[in-house]
């Protein structure tokens, strides 16, 4: 039985949380002194996996894993090596978005698993002011991680988090940096999840404006390709590459949504910007997880909302939702 | 010859309480188990004794002849 | 006198207070603590693993930690391996010492770490059935009573 909701929409695509630990600390994602989860509320990693497999029964094709960061979960890489073997066997593709800090280690076992596209999250190639805005001056590390990505046959997109006043003037150098070695970027507009110290609005930039920005420098060509997610797309002209555009406060992009989040503690959040939940941690721990599986799914695809309910509008205004996306996974 | 010693629910992951492995790279012996019974023993929650001492860090284990790893899941006495 | 013990058949507690008991002439009391299988929602039997290289040494530790911390003059630590069926004893704890408090509290942290902290596997069968038994929440909220 495959998974498809109320709204006919079909569900092939999981985002599968497996920490909520991070070895960042970038302002605009989580406090400084985050308090993370105690090891024993997160699954396990053969809950986990037991809870993929669960997923790919039901016709998810794609998963993602997400964090926190992932890579710095202990023997996370046994994780992937395990859902590896399912490629070909029901899962069609295995993809990671990582920090970039622990990529040189793991970007061979990476690709030795099956993995072959990663996301890494870049918001700036400035080393002082990654370190202002990750609390961690981790440059270095992350520049070496995708240089080893790269090196071991992964093919690697940046996501970049649009931050006025932080990296807007540095957004077509960015660009550049990336389309020159075959790395595709894609923008993101601030999301309102969780309380973090600083006022996010006083960040908030619409891409309309960085989109401008780049329209004065280079000729952008909307483009066809989609990945079913969020993301639309423009062809630069004078790189040769793809930048992708993440609006979700300025556009809906709900009607084509395909895909589910499962945080590290076994809850899925069938809409990121929404309230429902299913606990699936639950299932997993009961006397037949299996079937317990099954019939949260289930509701899970009863309950999943047609659209969600992201507001930024109003400076100081509580965030939509009061859960961090290091917990949910962005 | 080594040996993985599994105790407690580690056992009816694994079918037995021990088992024989050939001398190798404790990742190259990972490889050749259940996707189920690696996750299992790699989990966090998992401690490792190598040779009856804990060991915190898990990189670059290799078993020589003789070697033995035990994997002891969270405790539950008294 | 300091005596830990790993056990793999039935015991009689009695058998063990009174000579620890004899053994501390001019003490302030004894303070003992026995646990038995409970016959609970039927709970058939009762299986305790071990691992030998680190469970006595780590009931040794946790036996000098406890004279150590409560100025003990002695303590007794005896815990059953293998197969036990309900009523049967699992575990003995008694402490001596000076002054009741210590003796109790004593045995009270003895008792608190072998639940949650020393390497011991626990499983009870129910119709026929062996089910592992996971440490509770509020076994390590016991335990963090004493950081």
């Amino acid at each position: 039985m495959t998974l498809v909701d109320q709204f006919q929409r079909r569900i092939s695509y999981l985002r599968l949380s497996v920490t909520d630990r991070c070895d960042l600390r970038c302002a605009y994602c989580m406090p400084e002194q985050q308090q993370f989860l105690p090891r024993k509320d997160v699954l396990s990693l053969e809950e986990l996996h037991q809870l993929a497999l669960g997923f790919i029964a039901r016709g998810v094709t794609k998963l993602r894993l997400t964090g926190g960061e992932p890579l710095v979960r202990r023997d996370m890489i046994e994780l992937v090596r395990a859902l590896g073997r399912k490629l070909g066997d029901g899962l069609e593709e295995l993809t990671l978005t990582t920090n970039g800090t622990r990529l040189a280690t793991f970007a061979e076992d990476l690709h030795a698993a099956g993995v072959r596209r990663i996301n890494v999250s870049l918001d700036t190639l400035d080393r002082a002011k990654f370190a202002e805005l990750a609390r961690r001056d981790s440059l270095p590390q992350v520049l070496e991680g995708i240089v080893a990505a790269q090196a071991a046959g992964l093919k690697v997109k940046l996501n970049t988090v649009a931050l006025k006043g932080i990296n807007r003037d540095e957004i077509p150098a960015l660009m550049d940096w990336a389309h020159g070695r075959s790395i595709d970027l894609t923008l993101i507009e601030v999301m309102p999840l969780g309380e973090v110290e600083t006022d996010r609005f006083d960040h908030y930039l619409p891409l309309s404006e960085v989109r401008a920005d780049l329209e004065r420098r280079y000729s952008l060509s909307d483009s066809v390709h989609r990945t079913g997610g969020p993301a639309r797309y423009a062809d630069v002209a004078e790189t040769g590459g793809r930048i992708g555009f993440i609006t979700p406060l300025t556009n809906n992009f709900c009607e084509g949504c395909n895909r589910v989040r499962v945080t590290a503690t076994g809850q899925l959040h069938p809409c990121l910007g929404g309230t429902e939940q299913v606990d699936l941690r639950a299932a997993l721990r009961s006397a037949n997880p299996d079937a317990a599986l099954s019939a949260a799914l289930d509701e899970a695809m009863r309950i999943k909302p047609e659209r969600h309910h992201f507001r930024i509008d109003q400076r100081g205004a509580a965030p939509a939702l009061a859960r961090h996306m290091s917990t949910t996974g962005g | 010859m080594a040996r993985l010693v599994f105790l407690g629910r580690l056992q009816d992951v694994a079918g037995c309480a021990e088992r024989e492995v050939a001398a190798a790279p404790l990742s190259d012996i990972l490889a050749t188990l259940s996707p189920e019974l690696a996750l299992a023993l790699t989990d966090e929650r998992v401690r490792w004794a190598f040779n009856g001492e804990l060991i915190a860090e898990h990189g670059g284990i290799t078993l020589g002849e003789g070697d033995e790893l035990a994997f002891l899941p969270a405790v539950s006495g008294g | 006198m300091i005596d830990v013990r790993l056990l793999d058949a039935p015991f009689v507690p009695g058998e063990f207070i009174g000579p620890f008991t004899k053994a501390h002439p001019g003490l302030g009391g004894v303070c003992s603590f026995v646990g038995e299988v409970r016959a609970k929602g039927g709970v058939e039997a009762l299986e305790l693993s071990h691992f030998a290289p680190l469970t006595l040494p780590g009931m040794q530790a946790l036996a000098a930690s406890a004279v150590e911390r409560f100025g003990l003059m002695g303590i007794v630590i005896l815990h059953r391996t293998g197969v036990m069926l309900p009523g049967e004893p699992i575990v003995l704890v008694a402490a001596a010492a000076s002054h009741r408090r210590a003796a109790f509290d004593a045995v009270d942290f003895a008792m608190d770490h072998l639940k949650s902290q020393s390497w011991f596997w626990k499983r009870e069968q129910r119709a026929g059935q062996w089910h592992w038994i996971e440490p509770r929440d509020d076994d390590y909220a016991s335990l963090s009573r004493w950081d």
